[in-house]
């Protein structure tokens, strides 16, 4: 069987081709040899032989018919005749039967001893009438003979009768030329006829007698025996060949036989192979979870079930007959057409390509797709192999949407593996620890990361901890590549292995606190600066109302004495005092923000110089101030006095630190555009936009100061001046804040100091200023009541009004005021309010009076500015408002502002 | 065919072994011999009814075996002109089937009038020779066509013109593409007209009724015409179903026949023209004797007009006896019981011409005038 097999395996080398080469040779033989076989004719020895048979039968029957002629028991020729045809059609016969070249000597022979018998066979035919006419005719004439000559009667009776014997015998020639001789006799005595007769008889006699040998001599029986037997010599032969022919063919027989049996038991076993294979395949095809089809001319000839699911086809025929580009998206159409015909022409495969395919409802989604083009029966067919990877590229998406956020989130992001290998680091990352962004980390390790002591703790207490729970936040310290270290609030998370249930990988987010804790820091610092602003603010408040009740009186008291009066020394001297108390006041009202802001747009350059000679008083004599001051610079929007305020203040400290030595003060103006980056440098409340700035600048070559020193620059009661009170600076940066502007300092110890103020760009052209006329003493009627919860307040104001022509009323909170007003409304004319007030505030009270009296003409009083006081009864019809502590001057006008207006 | 063979118990079928056969066929013959006289004696006298068997004149069988369509086919052909090379000469032209199967002259002429050689024989009955032509130089009907229709003086043709002109005719196309698987050759034409002249039997004569018993088919002197027949010795040659046809024969046995009338041309040598022996000289197939009274003229160049000179002439030359008259007379009697029937209809002539001859003896050959 192995031996079978074996055979066969190498049998399965042979190629169809030649198979089939074999075959037709076996079949040709065969073919061949069965023709011959065919050729031979069995038949033909009965044949031959009959025929030989007949032939002789027939020659015996001539001779026979011959000799029964002669014997007068045949009595024409019919039979004879017709067997001499016979004979002669059967010689044919045997001629084209014994076609055979070696046959021919013997055929001529035979047909030679024929063509004697038929001659002598006719000679026999024509011999034998004549003999047997005269014969017959003897007898007869005879007779008459002995009737007509008697004499002779014995000479012919004898004669007769020795004709009669002769014919018995003759071969007896001794008789015959008896006779011969006795005829000669005959002709003389005039018996020409007999004479005629007994020669016929004599002669014709021997002619019938030699015809009859002739036929029998001829030899014909011999020839046809002697053919026959070269015939079956001949036969024996192609008998011999026969059978070997027939052997020949049964062996060809049997080979071929075998052979197409093995071949057929080859094909079988093929045939099964193939249709395991080709079910295995099918098998295949249809568990295949990607999509595979082949498409011949563009259209669907086979789709997997995997494919029919991917498109969602119900059954196959929805796919099968329609156009490939169908399945496509509109968006890859062409991309996919010009790629297929790529694939035809080439005759190559194409590699995996996203492409958007159509389901059959419509929808779309992702297939990864690879074509593969091949031959089929002469047809050029794709097979194609494709995968939804829809989710995938919507994973991709995600995964490199987190992977951006990695990349663009200020957190560091690291990732190293089990043994410390740094893997990953993001920008961000990288940034906090002083790498550039290129920099390769996967050379490094996450020692490198950490200080030393920081290394041990994340070896022993983080990562284990981490593995242990799968994350743990901790605060950590990171090394700057510089070696500072940066705090850092860190997640460490493990990456844990499914299987081993250990960290393969670890991995830390962590916020970079170090700014946190510095704002931290500032928050502290502000909140502890805005708590003492508050304070101050508070403080400031009340003092001013105090002020006002003090200024207010010495003032009064001051009018009422007279001009020589010692007292008014002393008077002028408590409004001096009361004066730079409520300069103090102010300072802190303006560093706590809440000072009186009057807007105006002003030109800085202006402003300088209408200052200039008070500044020049300010300073010592050793010191000069040089002015750069700007021309044609846009107004700014400022509160003229806080402005004032500041650059006196900023002349006083650069006085201050030019100190007993010459010094420059330089004084610039001028207009820059500050960027974001010169911004940022900035001392500022809140971010400043980019854009144009006037600034004024204030230089010195003073002593300069250091860091500590400009660190602590602003604090409120922060001084370097023994005298000083610590509240110039903060209260400068307050007014800069306050009008939105900004402030740089420049100082270098021993070399000097710079201060530049950035003031915002106004719109607004530069405001004429109004004048007050103060002179104007126009008297003014009316009644106002005064609301204040402040006795000496009531008091001044009431002195100051009754003084400029008013009557008065006073209330010491709201709802008095509101008693008052109900019954003496229509009387007063006005209202001079205080904000803050208990019971019933200002904001309070306004809105009652209001309802009583829509048109009530009200002004506020408030320690605080204006814009914080109004700006909660915007839209409230407030008549006006006025700062405490005013003067009576202060409180005249507005009222004349007021009143007048009515 | 079937023979019927009466054997008188007197006489045994001869036998013999081959090799033995010449000694022993002498003796017999030596005892037979003796028996012959007497047995001719007896078949001198007419018998009530014969014994077909002893007889040498034989019936016509009813039919030769012919394939009939091939047989129409060679009708057609017989009677179709276009075998000659002008298209007027066809074989019926000489072998004229209303007229005994001959044209009735001395000789046939052919194309363009041409004269023959010799006086053409019928073609009834002719399947039963054993050769064609005077000098059976036919084996078979086919091969004698070829005379006739290549020779110059009869229809002069070729065979690839006859042939052609037979293939234009689209009903021989198609009946020989019919009956034979090479179509229209020259040898099927052969075989057609062969087949057909096979078919021109004229059994069923009143001498064939009488022979096969009818007692009363013929007279008393047509009997006895066949008796003087029989006895003068001319049923020697002319024996046999065909009344003669079956052998050949010296034209003057007993006397130079050509040297008392010339040869006119070498058809005269007769058989010598075949076989070119000396002793073939001047001999001729013997004819049948079946349609003679329809056939005139007679022997091979149609020189005697009448039956009753050509008798006289042949019993001088052939048997060497004289005939009277009286027994010409009753032979020609006879003779005029020979003619059959062809397709039903009797050939045997109502009148008897031949009968009427004048005296015979003043004149010892009948020459032609």
């Amino acid at each position: 069987m192995n031996s079978a097999a074996g055979h066969a395996f190498s049998f399965r080398k042979i190629p169809m081709s030649a198979h089939l080469l074999i075959l037709m040779l076996l079949s040709g033989l065969l073919i061949h040899d069965f023709l011959h076989l065919q050729r031979f004719d069995s038949a033909q020895l009965s044949r031959v032989h009959s025929l030989i048979d007949q032939l002789e039968k027939l020659d015996a029957e001539t001779e026979q018919f011959m000799l029964q002629t002669i014997n007068h028991t045949r009595f024409n020729y019919d039979d004879l005749t017709d067997d001499t045809l016979a004979m002669r059609d059967t010689y044919h016969l045997l001629q084209s039967e014994l076609s055979d070249a070696r046959f021919r000597d013997s055929l001529q022979d035979l047909h030679d001893s024929l063509t004697t018998q038929f001659t002598a066979i006719d000679e026999f035919k024509a011999a034998f009438s004549i003999w047997a006419n005269s014969s017959r005719y003897l007898s007869v004439l005879i007779k008459q003979l002995i009737a007509a000559h008697p004499q002779q009667r014995l000479m012919l009776t004898e004669l007769n009768r020795d004709v009669l014997n002769w014919q018995l015998y003759p071969d007896n020639d001794e008789l015959k030329t008896q006779l011969l001789q006795q005829s000669k006799i005959l002709r003389t005595t005039g018996m020409e006829e007999l004479y005629r007769h007994l020669q016929i008889i004599l002669t014709q006699g021997g002619e019938v007698l030699d015809a009859i040998t002739a036929s029998t001599t001829c030899g014909t029986p011999e020839n046809a025996e002697r053919l026959g037997e070269q015939f079956d010599a001949f036969y024996t032969q192609e008998m011999d060949q026969k059978r070997r022919n027939e052997q020949t063919l049964l062996m060809l027989g049997a080979l071929l036989l075998a052979y197409l049996v093995l071949l057929l038991m080859m094909r079988q076993h093929d045939q099964r192979a193939l249709r395991e294979s080709e079910q295995r395949f099918r098998l295949l095809f249809d568990l295949i979870p990607d999509a595979v089809g082949i498409h011949q001319r563009g259209l669907w000839r086979y789709v997997n079930p995997a494919a029919m699911q991917m498109y969602g086809a119900k059954s196959a025929d929805e796919l099968i007959g329609s156009p490939v580009l169908e399945r496509i998206h509109p968006d890859h159409r062409r991309q996919v057409a010009e790629r297929i015909q790529n694939e035809v022409k080439k005759n190559q495969p194409v590699p995996l390509m996203a492409q958007k395919h159509l389901r059959i409802d419509g929808s779309s989604f992702y297939a990864e797709v690879q074509g593969i083009p091949f031959e089929e029966r002469g047809q050029q067919s794709i097979m194609v192999v494709a995968r939804d990877i829809t989710q995938r590229i919507h994973a991709e998406r995600e995964s490199s949407r987190l992977i951006t956020i990695l990349e663009h989130t200020s957190d560091f992001v690291g990732m190293a593996d089990r043994n410390g290998q740094v893997l990953y680091v993001n920008p961000a990352g990288k940034s906090l620890v002083g790498l550039a962004a290129d920099h390769d980390v996967q050379q490094m390790q996450i020692a490198d990361f950490h200080p030393e002591h920081e290394t041990a703790r994340l070896l022993h207490e983080i990562l284990p901890k981490a593995e242990a729970t799968g994350s743990y936040q901790t605060k950590a310290i990171f090394k700057h590549s510089d070696g500072h270290d940066i705090t850092v609030s860190a997640v460490f998370t493990a990456h844990q292995d499914n299987t081993t249930g250990k960290a393969t990988h670890f991995s830390v987010i962590g916020r970079d606190l170090t700014a946190e804790l510095e704002r931290n820091k500032q928050l502290e610092h502000t909140q502890r600066l805005e708590s003492l602003g508050i304070l101050a603010g508070g403080i400031a408040h009340d003092f001013n109302n105090i002020l006002t009740a003090i200024m207010g009186n010495a003032a009064m008291a001051n009018r009422g004495l007279e001009q020589s009066n010692p007292a008014r020394e002393q008077l002028a001297r408590i409004e001096a005092a009361t004066r730079r108390a409520s300069d103090l006041c102010k300072q802190m009202l303006a560093y706590s923000g809440k000072g009186r802001f009057i807007i105006k747009a002003t030109n800085l350059t202006d402003l300088v110089e209408d200052m200039t000679r008070l500044m020049e008083v300010s300073i010592h004599k050793n010191v000069v101030i040089k002015y750069h001051l700007a021309e044609n610079l846009p107004a700014v929007e400022i509160d003229t006095a806080q402005i004032q305020q500041v650059i006196l203040n900023l002349i006083t400290n650069a006085n201050e630190a030019i100190g007993e030595k010459s010094g420059v003060i330089s004084f610039s103006t001028g207009i820059m555009h500050a960027d974001r980056h010169y911004l940022d440098q900035t001392l500022t409340d809140k971010p400043l936009p980019e854009g144009r700035y006037v600034y004024f600048e204030v230089s010195d070559t003073g002593c300069g100061m250091d860091e500590q020193t400009m660190q602590h620059m602003f604090d409120p009661f922060f001084t370097t001046k023994f005298t000083g009170r610590g509240l110039g600076m903060s209260a400068v940066l307050g007014i800069v804040r306050g009008h939105q502007g900004a402030m740089r300092v420049y100082s270098e110890l021993g070399k000097g100091t710079t201060f530049k103020v950035l003031l915002p760009v106004s719109e607004q052209a530069v405001a004429v200023e109004e004048s007050i006329d103060h002179n104007d003493s126009s008297p003014l009627t009316g009644t106002i009541l005064i609301v204040d919860d402040e006795e000496t307040i009531r008091e001044v104001a009431a002195m100051m009004l009754e003084e400029a022509g008013f009557d008065t009323m006073s209330a010491n909170d709201g709802v008095e005021a509101l008693e008052v007003y109900k019954q003496h409304g229509d009387r007063i004319t006005g209202v001079l309010m205080d904000m803050t007030m208990p019971r019933m505030d200002g904001k309070e009270c306004f809105r009652e009076l209001r309802r009583i009296n829509p048109d009530v003409k009200v002004v506020l009083s408030s320690g605080y500015n204006e814009q914080d006081a109004t700006s909660r009864f915007v839209g409230q019809g407030l008549a006006g408002f006025i700062q405490k502590p005013y003067s009576p001057e202060a409180l005249i006008d507005k009222m004349r502002e007021v009143f007048a207006a009515s | 065919m079937t023979r019927q063979r009466f054997v008188p118990a007197a006489v045994q079928p001869f036998k013999p072994p081959i090799a033995t056969a010449r000694r022993c066929g002498v003796s017999l013959l030596r005892a037979l011999l003796l028996l012959a006289p007497l047995t001719l004696l007896l078949g001198a006298q007419p018998a009530a009814a014969l014994n077909l068997s002893l007889e040498p004149l034989q019936p016509i069988p009813e039919k030769i075996p012919a394939d009939p369509a091939l047989a129409k086919l060679g009708e057609k052909l017989f009677f179709d002109p276009r075998l000659s090379a002008d298209n007027t000469i066809s074989c019926a032209h000489c072998h004229d089937l209303e007229h005994g199967g001959v044209d009735g002259l001395k000789h046939s002429y052919g194309v363009d009038g041409r004269e023959g050689m010799v006086n053409s024989p019928t073609v009834f009955n002719s399947g039963l020779n054993f050769a064609q032509f005077w000098d059976g130089r036919a084996a078979t009907l086919e091969d004698q066509i070829d005379g006739p229709v290549t020779g110059h003086v009869e229809m002069d043709s070729k065979w690839p013109d006859v042939l052609k002109k037979l293939r234009e005719d689209q009903l021989y196309k198609q009946r020989f593409h019919t009956l034979f698987d090479d179509g229209l050759t020259a040898n099927n034409v052969k075989h057609a007209i062969a087949e057909f002249e096979r078919t021109l039997l004229t059994p069923d004569s009143r001498f064939d009724r009488y022979l096969k018993g009818d007692v009363n088919a013929i007279n008393e002197a047509e009997k006895h015409g066949y008796a003087l027949f029989k006895s003068y010795g001319c049923v020697s040659c002319h024996q046999g179903r065909n009344v003669g046809g079956n052998l050949f024969q010296k034209l003057g046995v007993m006397g130079d026949y050509f040297k008392e009338n010339a040869m006119e041309n070498k058809a005269g040598l007769g058989r010598f023209n075949v076989t070119g022996l000396a002793s073939d000289k001047h001999r001729f197939k013997v004819p049948s004797l079946r349609l003679v009274v329809l056939t005139a003229p007679y022997f091979h160049n149609g020189r005697y007009r009448t039956l009753a000179e050509t008798i006289r002439t042949m019993a001088k030359f052939q048997l060497g006896r004289h005939i009277p008259d009286e027994d010409i007379r009753y032979i020609i009697q006879f003779l005029y019981t020979l003619p059959g029937k062809y397709r039903g209809k009797s050939l045997e002539p109502k009148d008897r011409p031949l009968l009427h001859f004048g005296n015979l003896d003043s004149a010892p050959s009948g020459a032609d005038s």
